[in-house]
């Protein structure tokens, strides 16, 4: 077993205990909730796309420290980004989780989440968050006319 | 009898209520079976046949005496719990409910003690009535004594709590079940690897359990009904074993229990159920409750030194039937068990398929540590380590 430190590291912990981006969006173009059906984490995600910006994107949610502080991190990591760059920023997470080789350095504080791999029960927590938005972005795309479809 | 286990011994498991351990005898029997005597039974015309027949009916005989009933023919062999409780659902109770008929299950219900009874709600037009458990996790019985009424046709609950660990004496329910007509059922998933059953003292009309919650293998579990009941059960599966006459356009069926076992049983699982009694019975219910007794005692005192963790339940051991939930003050039941795995404790953490108990309780998820006779004060210890840890880390 890999040290436990090694998953609640400071940065995840403080996250967990104090989320940014927390709570729900008063006029929000989209809300996603996502929910993990073995564990019952819940998250849910609101998110405004000002012509193709992530302008806004905020989240509730209950459930485990690392589902919490993935969600947070991950709004400080995708605010401002466009749809196109978001969409790249969630396919590299997703290799991450995996424990894939990634190419970007835009991940900003999510790359915490590599470490995930050495604790595989507990991977599907950190990509509750990225999931729900993945959903927002596909929603985005039929919305707009485009077809956006992310492998899950 | 050797007492060696399956799962790693570096392991403190605290996950019993999931799955038990099986012994190396159980193990060692299974294994005879699939290495020299893997033949069919009920059909075959040749020695072994019979000897694996004798041997299969050998164990429902030994399930009969495990649980007291007095015939072997009340014994029907299942997949398990769940496979146990739909049957009853929907071979017995679907045909005997009629629109605005009730059935009575609690809230502390497993979900597979809750599901097939809302599926035979829908189906008959009947109505599912759920009654609540009082601050210390028991059954309001008083709550139950008004909800049974003449409309009642089955009330079904579990005998021990597996989020709870609370124990529930059945015999003045199926007294007060009797007299208006309903039957009883008890899902004694959780209670059998922890104390006696004894069907005819709770005068019960249908008990389910599994294999592999009482050191036995998994996929193979018991319904017992009272003989009269099996007789108007249906079968819910259809094929070979099962049938008396066939002809191109119609069938009869064997008696109970041959009727309720369609196909190929679960041979394997059934001689492994049998091994697993024996254990038991070796080792001895006294002996079992004793060991749990001390074991939880042990864990609630240490818990409840400890104030910011929350025991759900009563406050007190004798309650806890070798079952403890709890949560630790600002950290997640699921971030609790990783954390507890990484000092080498194995407990579950979640909502137990237990979702309407987890509203009651008004939370999402618990940690639940259940124990079994082989576990030691060490491994308690090293939860209490454990916790500690998860404070430090999460400071």
């Amino acid at each position: 077993m890999s040290d436990i430190r090694q998953l609640y590291q400071r940065i995840i912990i403080d996250h967990a205990n104090y989320p940014h981006h927390y709570g729900k969006l008063a006029c929000p173009d989209f809300v996603r909730t996502c929910r993990n059906p073995d564990c019952g984490d819940t998250i849910t995600v609101f998110v405004s796309i000002d012509t193709d910006c992530f302008n806004e994107l905020n989240f509730v949610g209950d459930g485990c420290a690392i589902s919490q502080a993935s969600a947070s991190i991950m709004t400080d990591t995708l605010i401002d980004k466009t749809v196109a760059e978001a969409t790249q920023l969630i396919q590299e997470f997703q290799k991450l989780l995996l424990g894939q080789h990634i190419t970007t350095g835009d991940l900003g504080d999510s790359v915490v989440f590599g470490k995930l791999k050495q604790f595989p029960t507990r991977v599907r927590c950190g990509a509750l968050a990225w999931h729900a938005v993945s959903d927002v972005i596909e929603e985005w795309g039929k919305r707009s006319g485009q077809q956006i479809n992310f492998s899950k | 009898m050797k007492v060696l286990m399956t799962i790693d011994n570096h392991l403190a498991y605290l996950d019993n209520a999931s799955t038990t351990p099986v012994p190396q005898y159980v193990v060692d029997v299974i294994d005879h079976y699939y290495h020299c005597e893997k033949v069919n039974v009920h059909r075959g015309m040749y020695k072994l046949a019979n000897v694996v027949t004798q041997q299969y009916e050998g164990v429902r005989q030994k399930v009969a005496k495990f649980i007291n009933a007095d015939d072997k023919n009340q014994i029907v062999f299942t997949s398990g719990t769940t496979d146990s409780l739909n049957m009853v659902a929907f071979g017995y109770a679907l045909s005997h409910l009629q629109p605005d008929d009730e059935m009575i299950v609690s809230v502390l219900e497993h979900h597979s003690n809750l599901v097939p009874w809302q599926q035979v709600a829908a189906k008959s037009g009947g109505r599912l009535r759920i009654v609540k458990v009082d601050g210390k996790g028991h059954l309001d019985q008083k709550q139950l004594t008004k909800m049974i009424n003449r409309h009642t046709k089955v009330v079904s609950l579990a005998m021990v709590s597996n989020v709870l660990g609370t124990y529930t004496d059945m015999r003045p329910i199926a007294q007060k079940a009797h007299e208006i007509g309903a039957v009883l059922v008890v899902d004694a998933a959780q209670a059998v690897a922890h104390m006696p059953i004894d069907v005819q003292k709770m005068n019960v009309d249908f008990v389910a359990f599994s294999g592999h919650k009482m050191f036995g293998p998994t996929g193979v579990g018991v319904l017992y009904g009272k003989s009269e009941l099996l007789e108007e059960m249906n079968p819910v599966r259809f094929g070979g074993e099962m049938i008396d006459q066939v002809t191109s356009r119609s069938a009869t069926f064997q008696p109970a229990p041959l009727k309720f076992e369609a196909g190929t049983p679960n041979i394997a699982g059934v001689l492994g159920l049998g091994a697993a009694i024996d254990y038991i019975n070796g080792i001895g219910y006294p002996s079992i409750m004793g060991t749990d007794h001390l074991l939880v005692e042990r864990l609630m005192s240490e818990l409840n030194g400890l104030k910011f963790v929350t025991i759900y339940g009563s406050p007190s051991a004798d309650d806890h039937k070798a079952v403890v939930s709890f949560n630790v003050e600002g950290i997640h039941a699921h971030d609790i068990a990783t954390i507890l795995d990484s000092v080498g404790v194995a407990v579950r953490a979640g909502h137990h398929c237990a979702h309407p108990l987890m509203d009651f309780l008004r939370t999402e998820s618990v940690v639940r540590a259940s124990v079994s006779f082989q576990n030691t004060i060490k491994e308690i210890d090293q939860l209490v380590v454990g916790i500690q840890k998860a404070r430090e880390i999460f400071k």
